[in-house]
């Protein structure tokens, strides 16, 4: 203890403590006028400082990236799974908006064609005949449903055939392509009006072929068909297609023409039942 | 001017510099590390009281005058803590690894007394409330920084203590 009291560094150390303390408490003003000398040394130190920052901050950010890292990778994963079910969804959204699109233009169709007076049933084709696509096609309602044989399919673009088979809860649709198919049609044209019959064609896809009643009848390439009133089954004015190619029929003695029907018959997917005239079709 | 003076006017530059652009990503909450406590403490333990006032009035001036503070303040902190933790460690065997932790442990405290008590006499506002558990860290963690900052301070000391002048393109064994 005597050692450390004659110890006259350390009384210059507190003497020192105290005058600066002295000092400190006498001059508050002294740090505004040195503050250009702090300016210097900041000025001169700005360079180092900014290097040393930049890194700094480069690893920490490095840093902090590995040490997100696993949740990170658990957010992507997340994420992931989230974008694939939004596509499912999209898909979804998508088909059921063409379903929409398709379904309002067939209750468009209503009000296109004569057709006011019968009752329209909207149906799903749920098979095809598996030795011809353009032959026939099931829907998914029946008797059940009031569908009967004989009555009439359409879609928005057009005629699509009749009703052949009739089960409790689906039935058969003999398409216009079909060979045993036959409908009654004319030219829709204010000039011509030349009428005949439409026939399914056997190994021509979807082409279908009128056969005039009249040799001159007046037919053109580009001519649109539509069903003629002489039929029973089918109501006039509905679309069947567009004329593209008129023969001579065989010995020359008939005018005949290939028809592009106006309906895809490759790509059917919702159709319409129409009523009998006057009673429910469902 | 000597090269040791340009030496360790080199560090406390780098420590001023560490300590303003390192040192704030590696604070948690109000605590973090002291790099010119923790150079100023190991020059003293290797150079001796004299050099360890001088570092530290150095360090504690660019301190003073960066963090906008009332200059001399820390100047006069650290320059005291600097010269009488040296003071101390010429009484002990400097050698043990434990010196430069205990120094820099206790040093850490001493700086906040010390700082604390000038403030108070001077009329400043004194950083009493951070005493406690952010100073115990923050002198735990300039314990740990004293202890790895000793070892190459203590090298540099080597190179100086040989008088010979240094020839450039020789390595350090090779001082005259």
């Amino acid at each position: 203890m005597r050692r450390l009291i004659r110890d006259r560094r350390l009384w210059a150390v507190v003497v020192g403590m105290v005058a600066a303390a002295v000092a400190l408490k006498l001059s508050p003003d002294v740090t505004p006028r040195l503050a250009p000398i702090g300016a210097l040394l900041q000025e001169a130190l700005a360079p180092l400082q900014r290097v040393t920052f930049r890194a700094s901050a480069a690893v920490r950010d490095a840093g902090g990236y590995l040490v997100d890292l696993p949740r990170l990778r658990r957010e992507n994963e997340r994420l992931r799974a989230q974008v694939e079910h939004v596509d499912i969804l999209e898909s979804q959204l998508e088909e059921l908006r063409q379903e929409n699109r398709r379904l309002n233009e067939l209750l468009g169709l209503k009000a296109r064609l004569d057709v006011a007076s019968r009752r329209l049933l909207a149906a799903r084709v749920i098979g095809r005949n598996p030795d011809d696509w353009f032959s026939y096609v099931m829907i998914d309602c029946g008797k059940r449903d009031g569908v009967e044989r004989g009555m009439v399919v359409i879609t928005a673009q057009g005629l699509v055939g009749r009703v052949t088979s009739v089960a409790s809860h689906a039935a058969t649709v003999m398409l216009l392509t079909d060979p045993q198919s036959g409908v009654g049609a004319r030219v829709q044209r204010e000039s011509s009006q030349a009428q005949g019959v439409v026939l399914g064609q056997k190994g021509r896809g979807d082409l279908l072929k009128m056969k005039f009643f009249l040799h001159d009848a007046d037919v053109r390439r580009g001519d649109r068909i539509v069903t003629s009133s002489l039929g029973e089954v089918f109501p006039s004015g509905i679309p069947i297609g567009i004329v593209t190619e008129v023969v001579d029929g065989e010995g020359g003695l008939v005018r005949e023409a290939w028809v592009k029907p106006l309906v895809a018959f490759n790509r059917l997917e919702e159709v319409l039942v129409l009523g009998a005239r006057g009673r429910e079709g469902g | 001017m000597q090269l040791r003076v340009w030496a360790l006017a080199g560090l406390v530059v780098l420590a001023t510099v560490l300590q303003t652009s390192l040192v704030p990503f590696l604070q948690v909450s109000e605590v973090r590390p002291d790099l010119l406590l923790v150079l100023s403490l190991a020059v003293g333990l290797t150079f001796g009281p004299r050099e360890a006032g001088w570092i530290g009035a150095a360090a504690g001036l660019c301190e003073d005058f960066l963090s906008g503070r009332q200059v001399g303040l820390f100047t006069a902190s650290l320059a005291l803590v600097s010269y009488l933790m040296a003071l101390a460690g010429q009484k002990v065997y400097r050698e043990h690894v434990a010196v430069p932790v205990m120094a820099g442990f206790v040093g850490t405290w001493m700086l906040h007394v010390v700082e604390a008590t000038l403030s108070l006499v001077g009329g400043i506002d004194s950083n009493w409330h951070l005493m406690g558990l952010p100073t115990l860290l923050e002198a735990g963690a300039n314990a740990v920084l004293t202890g790895l900052a000793y070892g190459p301070v203590r090298r540099l000391e080597g190179l100086f203590s040989r008088g010979g002048r240094y020839v450039a393109g020789r390595r350090p064994g090779a001082w005259l």
